[in-house]
C-alpha cells in the first residue's frame, strides 16, 4: 500500500516536470501573454472532468482491470495498450528533451548519446527499484524543490512587469478558451493515479489524492506561467524553448549572487529524473497487468530501450518540438476520457454502490 | 552477489569523480568585446580578455606590477562566434563568454543595425542576459584599448561597477535582454550608454578638467588611483601637482561642451563619454545614452538627459542635483534627489493623452550662504518640481519630435487599452506619440537639510 501523501508527491511531480521543461512555451505560441489565463482555464476543466470522474467511479479496480471486467481481455488489451501509449508519449519526450537540454547548457562538449545512456541507465535503476522507493524519495524532495521554486519566484519580485500581461485576452478568447482546451494535457497525469489505484488503502483515498494533485500541480504551473508572462513580454517570451531556465538566469542580486540556474540545474536534474523513474515504472506496471505477467522487472530493459530508441527517432531537436505538440493533441484527450468511460462502466458494475475494502 | 553489488560503485567513484574536457587554467576569459565596421561587411571584432595572473595572489596586493590586466585582440569576421572561432588560432587558451561583461559596438556598427548581433547573444548559453551593451562613438577598439582600471583589479568588476553604479549616474541600465525586448517586441525603443574616450595628447598629460561641472570625483578618484601605487605603473612615479595641472589644462572637446542653462543641473555641463574629466592613465568613460530605433542608433544625447530618463523611466534612485535659485542666481541650491517609488505613467489611446506623475524627494546637502533656503522651503519645492517637470517635457519632446523614439515604452502601456494582441500592434503600426499631450506632474518633496538648520530660518527672520 502507497500512502496518499507519497502518491501524492508522485503525481504532483509528474505534472509540475512538464512545467520545467517546453511545456510553457507551448502554452504561449498558442494564446500569447495570456497564458496564464489559458492554465487557469484547463485547472478548472481539468478539476470538473475529475469530480466527474470521482462522483461515477465506484470500487477499487483501474481502469485496466474495469476493462477487464466490462469486455473481456481483448478490451483489457485495448485500454493497456492506450494507457501505455499516452504513457510512453510522456516519457519519450522527456527521454529526448531532457537530455538536450543539458547538453545545450551544461555539457556542450559531451556527446548526447552519452548523456541519454546514463539518464537511460538511472531510470531503469530507478524503475528496478520499486514504486515504494521511488514514492518515498518523492516525498522526501518534494519539500526542499518547492523551497526553491518559492525563493525562485520571490528572487523573481524585481522582474515582475504586470504590464507585459497586456493586452489581457493574448492571442484572443478563441486561442484561449477553445484552441487552449487542448493543453489540458498538462494535467494528463492524473490517470496515473487511477492506475496506481490498487495500492491505495480506500477509495476516499483516490479522490483526495485527485483533488490535492489537480489543485497544487495547477497552482505550480500557474505561477510558473503568471511569472513568466510578466517577466518576458509578448512575442519575446515564445521565442525561448525553456522558460523556467531562461528566467533563472536573469536572477541578479547585486554583484553577490547571480547564476541561480546553478541551483536550479540541480533540483530539475534530480525532479526529472524521479519522474522518468516513475514513469518508467508506470510503463511496466501497466504491461504487467494488462497481460498478466507475474513480473514487471524484466519488462524494464527492453522498455528502456524502445523509449530511448523513439526518443532519438527525429533527427532534430526542433523536430521533436513539433512532434511533441502533435502527440499531445492525439493522445492527451484518452486520459481524460477513459476514466470517465469506465467510471460509468463502474458504477454499472458495482450497482451505485462502492467496494468495501 | 553482495560484493558484485560493490563493483559499480566503485566504477562510479572512479570515473564519474574527475572533471573531464577543458581545465579553467585552459580558458581565456573574455570579459569584453567591442564591434567596429570592418571590410567586406565583416566586422572588427575587439576580444578584450583577462589576464588572470595580474588579477589573483601576489600580484593584487602590488596593483599588478604595473601590468595591464586585460588585453586585446583584434580580428576581422562576419559574428561573434566565428571571431571567437579565429581569436582561438591566435592564442594557446580557449576563449570562454560565460564571463562577459560587456559588448560595445561602435556608432557605424549601431547605426546600421543590431540586429543579427543581438540575436546571437539570446541564443548563446554563455552569454549572460544582464551583460552590459554600450555604443563607442569614437570606435569600440579604441575605447576597449583605454580601459585601465586603475581602481579595480578585476576588469570583470570594473564594468560591473562603471556600468551598474548606482545613483543618479549619467548613464541608462540596459542590458542584453532588455534590448533583446526591445528588438522582438512592440515593447519600446532601446537605449544603451554611451562609452567614450577622452581624446588628449598622452605626452601633455592626458586628462583635462571637469572643475566647472563639480566633478571632483574625477580628481579623486584619479588621486586614488595614485595612493593605491597606482593600477599602473605609468602614473605611480607622477605627483599630485602634476596630476592636477594636467586636470587644469582641460582639452577642447570638454571646452565645447555649453553649459547648461536650464533650471535643472544649473550650471552643469551635459557631458557625453569622452568629455568628463577623467582619470590620467584610464581614458575610458561611460556617460550619455544612445537612442534606437528599431535597433538602429538615431541619436545621441548627454549625461543630464540621462538623468532625466533615469527619472522618467524609474531607474533613478539617487543622485545629487543642483537647482537653480531665484534668490541666488549664480549659486545652486544642490540637494540629493531621491526617487521614492516608481513613476506613474498612464496612456489613453481614445483621448491621446499621457500623464506621467514622478515621486521624488530630495534632502538639502549644498545652500548659498547669502540665502537660507530653509525659510523657503515651499517656494524652493514648487520652483524646483517646475524645474524638473520642464527639464522632463523637453527630454519628451526631444525624444519624440526629433527622434521619433519611445524609450520610456509608452506603447507597453497603452497595451492596456486593447483586449487582443493583434487589435494592439494594427493599432501600433499607425501610432505616433507626437500627436499625444503629454502632461508631467512631479510630486518634489524637501525631506530633511543635512547635520544642520540655519538658526534665523526656526525664528522666521529674513536672512
Amino acid at each position: 500500500m502507497l500512502q496518499r501523501k507519497k502518491i501524492t508527491s508522485l503525481i504532483i511531480n509528474a505534472i509540475a516536470v512538464k512545467m520545467l521543461l517546453t511545456y510553457p512555451r507551448n502554452i504561449i505560441l498558442n494564446s500569447g501573454n495570456a497564458a496564464w489565463i489559458q492554465i487557469l482555464y484547463n485547472f478548472i476543466i481539468a478539476i470538473l472532468i475529475f469530480a466527474l470522474t470521482a462522483v461515477l467511479y465506484r470500487g477499487k479496480k483501474n481502469i485496466i482491470e474495469l476493462a477487464d471486467s466490462c469486455g473481456g481481455k481483448s478490451l483489457k488489451i485495448i485500454v493497456g495498450i492506450i494507457v501505455f501509449a499516452i504513457l510512453s508519449a510522456n516519457l519519450i519526450s522527456v527521454a529526448r528533451i531532457y537530455p538536450e537540454t543539458i547538453k545545450t547548457i551544461l555539457l556542450q562538449e559531451s556527446s548526447v548519446e552519452l548523456i541519454i545512456i546514463l539518464f537511460a541507465v538511472i531510470i531503469a535503476i530507478g524503475a528496478y527499484m520499486g514504486i515504494e522507493s521511488i514514492a518515498t524519495v518523492h516525498y522526501l524532495f518534494l519539500p526542499i524543490a518547492g523551497i526553491v521554486m518559492v525563493s525562485f519566484l520571490l528572487l523573481l519580485i524585481p522582474y515582475y512587469k504586470f504590464d507585459n500581461l497586456f493586452p489581457i485576452l493574448g492571442n484572443g478568447a478563441k486561442s484561449i478558451f477553445i484552441d487552449g482546451f487542448n493543453s489540458i494535457s498538462v494535467f494528463s497525469d492524473i490517470i496515473l493515479l487511477n492506475i496506481f489505484l490498487p495500492y491505495m488503502e480506500n477509495y476516499s483515498e483516490f479522490k483526495k489524492s485527485g483533488f490535492r494533485v489537480i489543485i497544487i500541480g495547477g497552482v505550480i504551473a500557474f505561477l510558473i506561467t503568471l511569472a513568466y508572462c510578466s517577466v518576458y513580454p509578448y512575442p519575446s517570451s515564445k521565442n525561448f524553448i525553456f522558460p523556467v531556465y531562461q528566467l533563472t538566469r536573469i536572477i541578479h542580486l547585486s554583484s553577490f549572487f547571480s547564476r541561480f540556474e546553478t541551483f536550479f540545474e540541480f533540483v530539475w536534474s534530480i525532479l526529472i529524473m524521479l519522474y522518468a523513474a516513475f514513469y518508467m515504472y508506470a510503463i511496466c506496471y501497466v504491461l504487467q497487468i494488462t497481460f498478466n505477467l507475474k513480473f514487471h522487472k524484466p519488462l524494464i530493459v527492453p522498455l528502456t530501450i524502445i523509449i530511448f530508441g523513439a526518443a532519438i527517432l527525429p533527427s532534430s531537436f526542433m523536430k521533436f518540438i513539433e512532434l511533441e505538440m502533435v502527440i499531445y493533441y492525439i493522445v492527451y484527450p484518452f486520459a481524460f476520457l477513459l476514466p470517465i468511460i469506465f467510471a460509468a462502466a463502474s458504477r454499472k458494475l458495482n450497482g451505485g454502490k462502492h467496494e468495501k475494502t | 552477489m553482495k560484493r558484485l553489488k560493490i563493483i559499480p560503485a566503485i566504477l562510479i567513484i572512479l570515473l564519474l569523480s574527475g572533471c573531464m574536457g577543458t581545465e579553467p587554467n585552459d580558458v581565456a576569459y573574455v570579459v569584453a568585446m567591442g564591434f567596429d565596421a570592418g571590410e567586406n561587411d565583416n566586422y572588427k571584432i575587439t576580444i578584450q580578455f583577462a589576464k588572470p595572473t595580474q588579477i589573483s595572489g601576489g600580484a593584487s596586493e602590488e596593483g599588478g606590477k604595473g601590468e595591464r590586466i586585460v588585453d586585446n585582440i583584434t580580428i576581422e569576421a562576419p559574428n561573434i562566434y566565428s571571431g571567437i572561432n579565429i581569436a582561438n588560432n591566435i592564442v594557446s587558451k580557449k576563449f570562454s563568454l560565460s564571463h562577459a561583461k560587456l559588448m560595445v559596438f561602435s556608432k557605424e556598427v549601431a547605426e546600421n543595425g543590431l540586429d543579427d548581433i543581438i540575436e546571437t547573444l539570446a541564443r548563446s548559453y554563455e552569454i549572460r542576459p544582464d551583460m552590459y551593451l554600450a555604443v563607442a562613438p569614437d570606435g569600440s577598439e579604441e575605447y576597449l584599448s583605454e580601459v585601465k582600471p586603475m581602481l579595480e583589479l578585476n576588469p570583470a568588476k570594473y564594468y560591473q561597477l562603471t556600468y551598474e553604479k548606482k545613483g543618479g549616474t549619467g548613464i541608462p541600465k540596459s542590458v542584453t535582454q532588455d534590448f533583446y525586448f526591445c528588438k522582438s517586441s512592440l515593447y519600446r525603443d532601446a537605449v544603451l550608454p554611451i562609452a567614450g574616450t577622452m581624446k588628449t595628447d598622452s605626452s601633455s598629460g592626458g586628462s583635462g578638467s571637469g572643475s566647472e561641472s563639480g566633478e571632483g570625483g574625477s580628481s579623486e578618484e584619479s588621486m586614488g588611483g595614485m595612493e593605491e601605487g597606482g593600477g599602473s605603473g605609468g602614473s605611480s612615479g607622477e605627483s599630485t601637482q602634476e596630476l592636477q595641472k594636467s586636470i587644469d589644462e582641460g582639452s577642447e572637446e570638454q571646452k565645447s561642451v555649453p553649459i547648461n542653462e536650464d533650471k535643472f543641473e544649473y550650471k552643469i555641463k551635459n557631458y557625453s563619454a569622452g568629455e568628463v574629466a577623467i582619470e590620467k592613465e584610464n581614458k575610458s568613460e561611460a556617460m550619455g545614452m544612445a537612442l534606437f530605433k528599431n535597433n538602429k542608433l538615431v541619436g545621441l544625447m548627454g549625461g543630464i538627459d540621462s538623468e532625466i530618463y533615469n527619472i522618467l523611466s524609474g531607474n533613478y534612485e539617487y543622485g545629487y542635483i543642483s537647482f537653480y535659485s531665484e534668490k541666488s542666481p549664480d549659486v545652486p541650491v544642490t540637494v540629493r534627489l531621491e526617487q521614492r517609488k516608481m513613476p506613474r505613467i498612464s496612456v489613453d489611446t481614445k483621448k491621446k493623452k499621457i500623464e506621467i506623475k514622478l515621486y521624488l524627494e530630495s534632502d538639502l546637502y549644498s545652500l548659498p550662504a547669502n540665502y537660507i533656503t530653509e525659510n523657503d522651503i515651499e517656494y524652493f519645492e514648487s520652483n524646483s518640481k517646475q524645474y524638473i517637470e520642464n527639464m522632463c517635457m523637453k527630454f519628451l519632446d526631444t525624444t519624440i519630435n526629433e527622434y521619433n523614439v519611445d524609450v520610456l515604452g509608452f506603447a507597453n502601456k497603452a497595451k492596456k487599452s486593447f483586449l487582443t494582441y493583434s487589435e494592439f500592434s494594427e493599432h501600433y503600426q499607425n501610432e505616433n506619440f507626437s500627436d499625444y499631450e503629454i502632461n508631467v506632474d512631479a510630486e518634489f518633496n524637501v525631506r530633511h537639510s543635512g547635520l544642520i538648520m540655519r538658526e534665523d530660518s526656526i525664528r522666521g527672520i529674513d536672512f
